[in-house]
């Protein structure tokens, strides 16, 4: 891959990381709505929350003086104590982050593997059976609610003792790793099952799609000619061409990773990003919300970079 | 060769995506584990002694553990179990010993004596003595006087009103003064604080209200209470271990779970399967199926809480703080007049309201005091603003409305062009804000909307944010009460003294602060004083009466509903199991102190069969069986999937050149 081609998706990248910050500090400034009361309780007297306001700064003019100190804290990494919880949103965010990285992270993993598996097998011969049966079922998954998904998936695993709330059993200390990693297990796997679900006929379709533009080709031809199996034309020539788009469209799907859960994390109390940003945004909670939002965004540029450079790697005609 | 390089390449990426995979699924993994729960230092372990657990699930977050910040519901439900009060709520919700073993006041009720009580020990083992409590009340009045006042702990402030010294005048006696005779200095809901601990948190910390400042965030939470919490994994769930030594009495149970749904379906699923225990809010649409369910005995609690269709009759006065000096009340006018309100309450159908909106699980509304709370009154039938749109109409239209255009709406008079210029002649219609996420606020808010149209009075229905959009609306200080009638509701978490709500709903002192209405009475006014300074029960429940009566025919809440308290617990497992009040109350209630807890006496029901002391172990298991049936099918898959792709290499590696 070329310097220029590097070199130039990186300038890219920061150039739109730039312009978020600015977005970032105007979108909640401007929003309607009082801080100061959601911070104290009702029954206060309006001079102490006068004196509050002025001493979080909140009545100073928006521009320079509000922005100043945004831009100044943000370098330095501190984005503030959150409304809510009284802790400093780092480490909230941190904390929040890893549990619906490793939701969406193992569904879509699942869903990727069996959704390309599938979608290869029905391409490869489309209009048969198995193909009919395919988009059926993929457009019916991709249709229905999550939500409900979710409830079904309770009453029919709880009654197995799958637990139905959180990521940790309350309460529990694990003798050794391996009891952690199980009790997560527990855990997971109800909701991760559900997203997979949801998940899969996206992927399945899309590279059905792919398959079947692909096998349309010249070059499939030549290889058939060749006297190469239909199974190695379909593996060694077809499924890395068909995987292009895919590529773009995983790229895409993991880079709103944070917030691809937000109702299964609500059905399921998932402690993770995307019900955190649902009550801070009912509560106005800015520090917590100006965090997140610029985690989000530099992760959907970050995972479109890394696609773009994957692409790059994988499609020598896109190089420069 | 060239074929030898392309695949070297082609591996070496697929081993770097896998790789990076990996990653990223075993590092939040690894942080996952790294933040589950270790045994904190000096607690003994989950697995010592075969621990008796019982798990309560809720749908109420709770926001902190400083109880000078925490100001959600489920928060005063954790400080009711991890401290205690100076004087307690008893289970006839009277006053009794808490801290305060006894008390006695100067005839002329200026002076208090509590006498402490001996022997008790914080959950560090220090003991506590007077000058704890001196110090927790000190710590909050000297709040106010620090720095621009800014850092008052305002949470606790009405408590201590009128309050002018305190102090510990040996190791077993505190001495109180204040400056007016007070009748709730026994209800103060204030948590008695070690002093060891809380004596070097300066105000910034504590008010958590300093931008540079770290908020305290109260970890250790010593307190003295029959529970002590030890553990809080944030919006999941927190961990008490039983005080043993608590000073009335251990706890049967060893631990208490109190873990957070954020859907209530799930949590009924949990309490049906056996996960949990006890539900503290049930779903009014689920409470029938969980009532006929086996082994699960529902509950439905005393109301203490009350639901109101408000109506912002702000009269601006000199001295009150308005947000724009030049202007009055945004309000409607009308909505000023006593005989408007008392014509409007006639339109409210509060039978039809609990029946379609809270399926029946309320008592229809009068007084701002709830059945619930002591001294509550009730209207006479002739008192009692029945449902009729007619007669709302008619009175009205004595008033001087008419429905000059037909429409069916009434027109207020032409000739007030000076007491309400923007609406003079026109239809005479109201806003009606509804708080956002409150379906059973918009089924009334609906109800009320079309009666009012049946009466003759149009209405403006806006679902609005509860905070800050709607309180901001009925403050005078942020807007001017840019409000007209609205749905709002009173938690009753205050206490069973009456003072609190009656003082907090329509006295002029707290608009701008805890009211709503913007309501202005010097009579109302007058009999709150009195009733605050009255120290005879019996005097002062007379007063506390008429209060309610005038408020009731001429104030401005038409009072929709007291909500039963809905919760269910699994009695095929559990016995001994309180209510507070004792009579019909509510289990796990944030009015519920140290000896007083519904949970003291809780413990498993022998298991039939079982020999006499045997101990019966609920300890948490990690996700038990199912955890480990998920490991294992994981590499079964991943091994079956492995073993077929390296066959596939095997089967296709000699082949034609490509």
């Amino acid at each position: 891959m070329s310097r220029g081609y590097l070199i130039g998706k990186l300038l890219h990248a920061l150039v739109t990381i730039s312009a978020i910050l600015v977005l970032n500090f105007a979108l909640f400034r401007i929003l309607p709505g009082d801080p100061v009361r959601t911070l104290l309780p009702r029954g206060i007297p309006a001079a102490q929350v006068a004196a509050t306001r002025t001493r979080l700064g909140l009545d100073e003019p928006l521009f320079p003086n509000q922005f100043v100190s945004y831009v100044s804290a943000t370098a330095t990494g501190d984005f503030g104590y959150s409304f809510q919880y009284r802790i400093p949103v780092t480490d909230l965010l941190a904390q929040r982050a890893g549990p619906t990285v490793l939701l969406v992270g193992s569904a879509s993993l699942l869903a990727i593997v069996i959704g390309i598996f599938i979608g290869t097998l029905a391409g490869a011969r489309p209009g048969r059976w198995f193909d009919n049966v395919t988009v059926g079922a993929s457009l019916v998954l991709y249709a229905l609610p999550v939500f409900w998904l979710g409830m079904i998936a309770i009453m029919i695993f709880g009654q197995f003792g799958f637990p139905v709330d959180g990521m940790l059993t309350p309460g529990f200390t694990a003798p050794d790793a391996l009891a952690g990693l199980g009790d997560i297990a527990a855990h997971l796997f109800m909701p991760a099952l559900v997203l997979a679900l949801a998940l899969v006929g996206q992927y399945a379709l899309f590279m059905r799609t792919a398959v079947v533009d692909v096998m349309a080709e010249d070059y499939i031809e030549t290889a058939r000619a060749k006297g190469l199996r239909e199974e190695q034309v379909v593996v060694r020539h077809a499924v890395p061409n068909a995987l292009l788009p895919t590529v773009t469209l995983i790229g895409i799907n993991l880079g709103v990773i944070f917030t691809g859960a937000i109702t299964l994390e609500d059905v399921f109390g998932w402690p993770g990003l995307g019900s955190l940003i649902v009550s801070s945004v009912a509560s106005r909670d800015y520090p917590v919300l100006e965090g997140a939002f610029l985690l989000i965004a530099v992760t959907v540029v970050a995972a479109n970079l890394a696609a773009d450079l994957v692409y790059g790697l994988l499609d020598p005609r896109v190089r420069g | 060769m060239a074929t030898l390089a392309h695949s070297r390449s082609r591996h070496g990426f697929i081993a770097a995506v896998a790789l990076a995979i990996a990653a990223i699924l075993v590092a939040p993994l690894g942080t996952a584990l790294a933040d589950s729960p270790s045994p904190t230092a000096g607690s003994p372990s989950a697995e010592a002694g075969g621990g008796i657990t019982l798990r309560i699930g809720t749908s109420q977050k709770w926001s902190s553990l400083n109880p000078f910040v925490a100001l959600l519901g489920a928060d005063y439900q954790i400080t009711s179990l991890n401290y205690d009060l100076l004087v307690e709520i008893g289970p006839d919700l009277n006053p009794a010993p808490g801290i305060a073993e006894s008390w006695t006041h100067s005839p002329d009720g200026l002076t208090w004596t509590f006498k402490i009580r001996q022997g008790a020990t914080w959950h560090d083992g220090q003991p506590i003595t007077a000058d704890d409590v001196a110090f927790t009340y000190n710590y909050i009045l000297d709040s106010f006087k620090y720095k621009d006042g800014s850092f008052g702990l305002s949470l606790f402030r009405d408590y201590l009103a009128g309050v002018t010294s305190v102090k510990a005048t040996d190791a077993q006696t505190v001495v109180l003064i204040t400056d007016k005779p007070s009748a709730t200095i026994l209800s103060a809901g204030v948590p008695i604080l070690p002093q060891h601990v809380w004596k070097d948190i300066s105000y910034e910390a504590a008010s958590g209200a300093s931008k540079d400042v770290k908020p305290f965030d109260n970890a250790s939470m010593i307190g003295s209470g029959p529970f002590h919490l030890v553990q809080e994994v944030k919006d999941q769930y927190v961990r008490f271990e039983a005080n043993k030594d608590f000073w009335g009495g251990a706890p049967k149970i060893d631990q208490l779970i109190v873990q957070y749904f954020p859907d209530p379906g799930p949590m009924v699923e949990a309490l049906k399967n056996g996960q949990i225990d006890m539900i503290d809010q049930v779903p009014t649409t689920e409470f029938a199926s969980l009532a006929n369910a086996p082994g699960i005995t529902t509950i439905k609690g005393a109301p203490v809480a009350m639901a109101e269709l408000g109506m912002n009759s702000w009269v601006p006065q000199p001295g009150q703080a308005r947000a724009h000096a030049n202007e009055g009340s945004l309000g409607n006018p009308w909505l000023t007049k006593v005989a408007v309100r008392q014509a409007l309450f006639h339109a409210v159908d509060k039978t039809a309201i609990v029946k379609t909106a809270l399926l029946g699980y309320a008592v229809p509304g009068d007084s701002i005091l709830s059945p619930g709370s002591p001294g509550y009154w009730s209207p006479s039938p002739q008192q009692a603003f029945d449902f009729d749109p007619a007669k709302t109409r008619s009175m009205l239209e004595t008033l001087g409305f008419q429905d000059t255009d037909g429409n069916g709406i009434l027109n207020v008079p032409v000739d007030a062009k000076a007491f309400d210029p923007k609406g003079a002649g026109k239809d005479f219609v109201l806003r009606l804000y509804i708080r956002k996420n409150q379906p059973q606020d918009l089924t009334a808010g609906e109800i009320i909307r079309d009666a009012f149209k049946q009466a003759g009075v149009g209405i403006d229905l806006q679902v609005v944010e509860e905070s800050p959009f709607l309180a901001n609306a009925t403050f005078p200080s942020a807007t001017n009460a840019d409000a007209d009638l609205y749905l709002w509701g009173w938690t009753g978490a205050f206490g069973p003294d009456p003072d609190f709500t009656l003082g907090r709903v329509a006295e002029t002192s707290q608009i701008s602060a805890w009211q709503d209405a913007n309501y202005s009475n010097p009579e109302y006014d007058a009999l709150y004083a009195q009733q605050h300074a009255q120290l005879d029960p019996t005097q002062r429940a007379v007063t506390v009466q008429k209060m309610q009566e005038l408020f009731y025919t001429e104030g401005s809440y038409a009072v929709l509903w007291y909500p039963y308290r809905l919760q269910a617990y699994r009695s095929d497992r559990w016995q001994g199991i309180k209510t507070l009040p004792a009579d019909g109350g509510a289990v796990f209630t944030s009015l519920a102190y140290g000896p007083y807890d519904t949970l003291l006496a809780a413990e498993l029901k022998p298991a039939p069969g079982a020999s006499a002391g045997a101990t019966q172990s609920t300890a948490p298991t990690g996700g038990g069986g199912a955890g480990t049936i998920v490991l294992v099918g994981l590499l079964i898959v991943v091994g079956v999937v492995a073993g077929a792709a390296i066959l596939y290499r095997r089967r296709s590696r000699p082949e034609l050149g490509d």
